[in-house]
This record gives structure tokens, sequence and C-alpha cells, in this order.
């Protein structure tokens, strides 16, 4: 549901307890070791459930989960800054959601390397000219052959 | 600007957001249906939407449809595939606790949704640029998000405060009530709800919210340092006053 | 050696004496002495770092359980204990069945072999070699008001009180169930005469380990080295039958099953499944001397905690066939292995002869039926290259038995149900 509000405590016969603008977000990681194609991974916080992964991914981005398993990973307290001080790599929470209905997921490859060209009159086309420029302007003068600038003459 | 994706936040609701809305609150909408067919969705959105022209432009920029089935809940989590690979994302501003004021309950309980989806989808990003050590397209856009959902919140805050105080006349919506603990200290304690009395919790009671008698002498201590100091910044503030006076005798202060 | 030295004396004192007739000490030594010289075998090392000294070290292994007894060659595969996956037939987990196919190499067909379904559709005057179930009606009636009432005294004629949560299976089923068996088999004995010799066992211990597949040990003391990866299955079914001959087979040894063994690439963790390390069962439910050494059929039970209706409301119909076919191929696989062990093979003696058993899966209301043939016990990665023979099960969906219980009435009773039930259990093996 969410970070920020203490859950009320529930007695048996209250009604199903509905929390507005949950403060739960969700982030999808490519997977460390290979998982079969239906398994999805997230990185979930520390006060969500199982039962929230669900419901959350049915109701919020409609896809169909046929089971969720959680683990809590701990990150090292071990690496010091440069005061000599340890500093805390934060935990977190992992989910592997598996979908139903035989549906697969596969992470998609988000930075793919783009050879073409800036479009002319953009402000990349510009930058990249001037960087151009400015690289030519740096170089040394090709009639002297590699010989640096400092040898007399 | 063509080619690039522009996420207009000043009517935060461009066109692929808008479909997330209307496919999670109307159940059966179909993307493929274009939300043209619910203008009254726009008009709602009153002063801040765009002109149609950029509407149009802005639906026909949006996602397209994948037609395998799992996809489209999980493709949200990722920026539309003419991003990828971008350096930089264009993206409009937050949103100002000013404009949110205008809005109504419904579109500002939708609006969190398309925030939430947003963040997931750039903290996602964030993750995998992390991982790939490639810098990420716009981080600004976080911070953006960030905000809005913020002011968001005071925004809805506020109305509840004042339904709250003009139904039952309560300033907060969590009971407390002052205390002192251990240390003399005067504090707001809030109330935390237990299914048995305090006379059985032994760990509240284990809590003192008193002290001992020897404490009285870091108390008074406390108060005249306390009283020191207000002392002080009244003897400043006339000073300066003082002073400017000098300097500009025909000023006329705040009193 | 005293030949050797015999031989060598006497040609030396025959050499330097010059003696032609010498009285030689070891005669008898000398007489069998043929002329060439007798050395140890050439064999690779036992102790050394090598290739061939390990290929010497595991055949003189196999070689020694080749050619112990059963209950030794048992001891000796199931000694050495390090960690294995659990395998558990009745589990929540997603896909369960094609993992389980993948681990136990089994192709499924879906629907029963033509003995039953041909039987099932009422086709009479075959030949009593492949369909021996013709059922009277007289018989069949019995049957029909045994079950009526076994339905109604669990159900309506007993008092009980309320179940606690989460164990009405205990408290309705399996009494149920129990009864049934053990009244149907005392009404078909006259039919089927093999029950006469049959043992009914229940809640019997069916134990299997298996060694399938093989990895690269990522850390440790033997980080890097090739292991193979072990399975154990603990099952405890309702009751079973086991019976001294063993039932005929479905399909030859060889045959080709058009369907295929699914090959999951990924390794059993993300299943999931988990390792632990404790004793190595094989066991059938009764010891290696008993009799009755085959088996006939195995009755398991639903759990509770697989809430049929819960599934189907959530949309997850599918699930439920997937979890009971992946019982019935453990549990069936872990009993056929162990029939199969207890009569002396083992991966590195593959079956000579096809292993058949039979199973029933119930939650009170909904039968399936599921046939099981092991065709091939070679299942570790050296004996499973060149081998194309696979396992083989067959089964049925879900089959409610009767739509419910009225007061004092069985509500819809299906009569093909308890046709095929009566089938299965009217199965014998080949009068010898």
């Amino acid at each position: 549901m969410s970070r920020r509000v203490l859950y009320p405590l529930y007695q048996f016969g209250n009604p199903q307890l509905r929390i507005f603008r949950p403060n739960f977000f969700l982030t999808l990681v490519r997977p460390g070791k290979e998982q079969p194609p239906d398994t999805v991974q997230f990185r979930i916080p520390m006060e969500m459930t199982k039962c929230d992964v669900k419901n959350y991914l049915e109701k919020i981005y409609s896809a169909p989960v046929a089971a969720v398993r959680t683990r809590i990973q701990y990150c090292t307290n071990k690496k010091r800054n440069h005061l000599n001080q340890r500093v805390k790599r934060p935990d977190y929470k992992a989910a592997y959601v598996q979908l139903a209905q035989q549906q697969t997921f596969q992470f998609p490859d988000i930075f793919p390397k783009k050879d073409g060209e800036p479009e002319e009159g953009s402000m990349e086309a510009i930058q990249e000219k001037f960087m151009k420029d400015e690289q030519q302007r740096q170089k040394p003068d090709p009639r002297r052959g590699g010989v640096p600038e400092w040898f007399g003459i | 600007m063509l080619g690039k994706r522009h996420r207009s936040k000043m009517a935060a609701i461009s066109g692929g957001r808008v479909l997330s809305l209307c496919r999670q609150f109307q159940s059966g909408f179909r993307i493929s249906t274009l939300p043209l067919q619910r203008p009254h969705v726009f008009t709602k959105l009153g002063p801040l939407s765009p002109c149609p022209q950029t509407h149009v432009r802005l639906v026909a920029q949006c996602r397209s449809l994948y037609t395998s089935s799992c996809r489209k809940g999980l493709e949200e989590f990722f920026d539309i595939p003419e991003n990828w690979g971008e350096s930089t994302v264009k993206s409009g501003a937050p949103w100002t606790a000013k404009q949110l004021r205008t809005k109504s309950n419904e579109d500002l309980h939708k609006l969190w949704y398309v925030l939430l989806k947003e963040k997931n989808m750039l903290l996602s990003i964030e993750q995998e640029a992390k991982r790939q050590r490639v810098p990420m397209p716009s981080p600004e856009r976080l911070r953006k998000v960030d905000r809005s959902m913020i002011r968001l919140e005071t925004v809805v805050r506020e109305r509840e405060d004042a339904i709250r105080l003009l139904q039952t006349g309560q300033e907060r919506s969590r009971p407390g009530a002052w205390r002192k603990d251990l240390f003399g200290r005067t504090y707001w304690y809030k109330f935390k709800e237990y299914p048995i009395p305090w006379y059985l919790n032994t760990r509240y009671k284990r809590k003192r919210f008193f002290s001992a008698p020897f404490v009285n002498d870091f108390i008074r201590l406390r108060i005249e340092q306390h009283m020191r100091r207000r002392r002080r910044k009244r003897l400043a503030e006339a000073k300066r006053h003082s002073k400017l006076m000098e300097k500009f005798p025909n000023m006329v202060s705040k009193a | 050696m005293a030949a050797w030295i015999g031989s060598s004396l006497v040609s030396t004192l025959k050499q330097r004496l010059g003696f032609t007739s010498c009285r030689v000490i070891h005669s008898e030594a000398l007489s069998s002495v043929k002329n060439e010289p007798v050395y140890p075998a050439v064999v690779p090392s036992w102790t050394a770092e090598s290739k061939s000294a390990k290929r010497r070290r595991l055949d003189e292994y196999f070689n020694k359980i080749r050619s112990s007894e059963v209950n030794d060659k048992l001891r000796l595969l199931t000694k050495n204990q390090r960690k294995k996956y659990v395998v558990h037939p009745q589990t929540f987990a997603i896909n369960a069945d094609r993992w389980y196919q993948h681990l136990t190499k089994t192709a499924y067909l879906p629907g029963l072999p033509e003995k039953f379904t041909a039987a099932a559709a009422g086709a009479t005057g075959q030949n009593a070699t492949t369909t021996p179930s013709v059922i009277d009606d007289q018989t069949f009636s019995e049957v029909r008001s045994l079950v009526c009432h076994t339905i109604l005294q669990e159900n309506f004629y007993l008092k009980k009180r309320k179940p606690f949560l989460d164990r009405s299976q205990e408290h309705f089923v399996a009494p149920f169930l129990s009864n049934l068996v053990s009244n149907i088999i005392r009404i078909l004995a006259k039919d089927n005469p093999i029950l006469l010799e049959s043992s009914l066992d229940f809640s019997p211990d069916v134990n299997f380990y298996w060694l399938r597949g093989e990895r690269i040990i990522p850390r440790g003391h033997r980080s890097g080295r090739v292991e193979p990866i072990r399975f154990q299955i603990d099952d405890k079914p309702h009751c079973q039958i086991r019976i001294p001959r063993q039932l005929p087979e479905f399909l030859p040894l060889e045959a080709n099953v058009s369907a295929e063994v699914p090959v999951i690439g990924y390794a059993p963790d993300l299943m999931p499944m988990f390792r632990k390390q404790y004793d190595n069962n094989i066991f059938i439910g009764s010891k290696v001397g008993d009799s009755c050494r085959y088996g006939h059929t195995q009755f398991h039970l639903v759990q509770d905690r697989y809430h049929r209706d819960r599934l189907i409301k959530a949309g997850h119909a599918e699930r439920i066939e997937e979890g009971l076919k992946a019982n019935a191929i453990a549990s069936l696989f872990a009993w056929t292995g162990a029939q199969a062990v207890y009569q002396g093979f083992w991966c590195m003696e593959d079956l000579t002869r096809p292993f058949v058993s039979q199973a029933v899966i119930t939650d009170g209301r909904y039968f399936s039926f599921f046939c099981y043939q092991l065709n091939t016990l070679a299942l570790t990665v050296q004996t499973d290259t060149g081998n194309p023979r696979r396992n083989v099960s067959w089964g049925t969906d879900s089959l409610p038995l009767y739509e419910g219980v009225s007061g004092d009435r069985v509500v819809g009773l299906d009569d093909g149900v308890l046709r095929l039930l009566l089938q299965f259990l009217l199965n014998r093996p080949q009068p010898t």
C-alpha cells in the first residue's frame, strides 16, 4: 500500500483496508543470473509483500501474475569513505514474478548504439561540428611531420 | 523535435498517459480505439491542455502497440522505443501546487498513478543505465516527478485537513497528546494502535512519561537557556532596527 | 615367483654344472610352470590424478555394484550423501509438470492407452490378453451402491464435527478413499484373482534417488569440477496396491512415442526446488524380500492447500491439471524406478523389460487417472547420450465422480468414471 502509512490493526470482520495514492515504486531490473522466460525480476521496497506485488502489477499494469517470490538482499557495510567511516549500501528486496497464461518477457536492450548522423539545424549537429572544429584547431601542424611544437623554429 | 517525444508536463496527461489512465479505470477499453473517442477526458483538464492540434500529434507519437500478449503491461516500465539510445529526452516542467489545486480529487488520483508509473519507468531506466555503465538520459525527469508527487501530496493533505477541521474540529489526523519525556522535555506523543489496553502492555509501560526529581535542575537550566535565547533575539532585533533608523530616519517598519 | 626362481635355478644349474638330469627341488612347482612367465595385469594406477586412473576407479566401482546382490546394490548406490534436490510430487510451482518430465525423461500422452479407452467405449469380445475387463452388470451395480454408500457414510450418516481450517481432506475424504479402495478390491477379487495375492498398504513411504544431468560446482573447495545433479523423491500416497507379478506393458520397450520430452536448460533452482542433504532412500513400500514386489495402483489425495475453486476464480484453471500431472509423473516415476532397482536394474544396467504402474489422484469429488511405463533408468549424462528410450505417461483430466450430496442421496454419479476406476483395478498381469 504505502511506505508512509502506519497500517491500522486488523480484526476479524473489518472491511478491506484501502489506501489511496500508494507510495510503492518498483524497479524492473535485468536479472543477474539467467531466468526462465516467464520470470521478471524487480527491486521492490522493503515494506512490500508478495500479495502487494501481485495486486500492484495486476491492477496498475494489468499484467497477469501467477506467482511471486521475494528475498532480501543485504548490501555491504564494509566500504569506507575518504574519512574512513563505514558507508552502508542500502539493502533492497528483490521479487521474482512469474507471469500467468504462458506469457514471456525478455529484458530489452534500452541503450542500443545509434550511429546515425544528427539532422541539420539541430543542437546536436551544431555541437558535433563545434567539437570537430576545436579538435582540428588543437591538432599540431601536419607539415612538421610529428615533431613536437617546442622543438626550435 | 521530431522523433523525440515531447512530454508536456503542463498537460501532464499526454496521449500515452491518457491511454493508460483510461485503460486502468475503465475496464475493457482497448488502446487501439484511440482516445479521440473520449474527448471529455481532455476537456476536463481545462485551461492547461494544449490545443487539439498538439493533442493529435501527441497521440500519434504515443507508444505503438505490441500485439504479443503480456508485454503491453510490462512495456510501461520502459520508455517508448523511439527514445531508446537517445542521450536526452525532452520533458516539460513539473506540476506546481497552484496548478494542482485547481484539479478535482478524481483527477489528482489519476494523476498520482500516472506519476507513479512514470517514476517506475525512470527508476528502471536509471538502474539499467548503471548496469550498462552508460549515462542515464535526462535524469532531471526523476526530480521533476518527485517534486510533482510531493506537491500533489501537499494539496491532498491540505484538502483533507480542511474537511477534517470543518467536520470535526480536529487539527491533526492522528491522535496524540503533549507529554514529557524522561528528560523533562515536552513533545507531541503520537498515539499508536494496540489490541490490548495500556495497563497490560508491558513494552508501553517501560516508556516513562515522567522524570525523576533530580532532572528538575536540568529543566530549569533548559528554561533559562531558552529565555536567554529569546532575550538575545529580541535585543539583536532591536539593535538592528535602531541601526537602520539611524541610517534611514523616515523608514516605516513592519512593526 | 617360486616357480620362476625354481626354473631359473634349474636352468643355471644345468648350464654351470652341466647336469642334464638334475634332481629338482620343487618338482610340483616346476611341473605347473609353463615356459612363458606370468606377469600381473597391466592396469592404470588407482591413486594417480589422471583420467585413466579415474576411469579405472569408476569401472571397478560399477563392476562391484554389478556383481553384488540387490540389497548390497541398494546400499552401494545410496551410500554417499551429498546435497540433492528434493522433489515434492505435490507443488505449487508453475509448469511443474514440464520440469518433472524433463527431470525424469518422461513423454506425456494425453488420454489413456487404448486398452482403457477401447473398453470404455463399450467394445466387447476382445481377446483376453489385451482387455481383461469385461465388467458384468451385477458387479457394476454392486460397486455403484457401494460407492454411494461410502460417500454418504462420510458426508451424511456419520456425525462429524466441523473440520479445522484446511483439514477437510483428512476429515472427509481420507476415510472415504480407504473404505472405497478396500471394499472395491473385495468385490473385484473374484473377477481379478491377482487382487487376492496383492498387498494393500495405507500411507506407505515411497522413496527414490536418482542422478540426472551435470553441473559445474560454482564455489567451494570443489569448484570448477563437474558433478552429477542428484534428486530424491519422498512420497506418501494415501494407499497403494502391490502385486507379485508385473502388469502387462502398454507399449513395447523401444517404441517411438509421438510426444517429446521437454528440455529445460535452467537449473532446477529456478523452479523453485531446494537442496538438502540427508539419507538417500530407495523404497517401494516394502523391503526387498517381500513377495509383492511390483506395483499395481497408487491412490493419491490432493491436499487441502490446493483450493480448486480459488484457482478457477482467479482464472488459473490450467494450473490444476498441471499440478495433478506433475504429481502423477513424480510419484509413479519414483515407484516404478524403485521397483526396477529392487529387481537389480540401475542406471548402468538398464531395464530389459518395462515396468508399469497406475495411479488415481483425487480430492474426493474429482478423479484423474494416470498410467506410467518406465522404459529406462539410464538418466545420467554418460548413459543418456545414446539412449533413444523414454519413459511414457498417460493421463486424463480431472473428472467429477458425483455432483454433490443432497440429504441422503448422491446426486449425479458418473458411471463412466466409475467404469474407468474399475478397469484400472481389473488390470491384471499375464497369466503365467
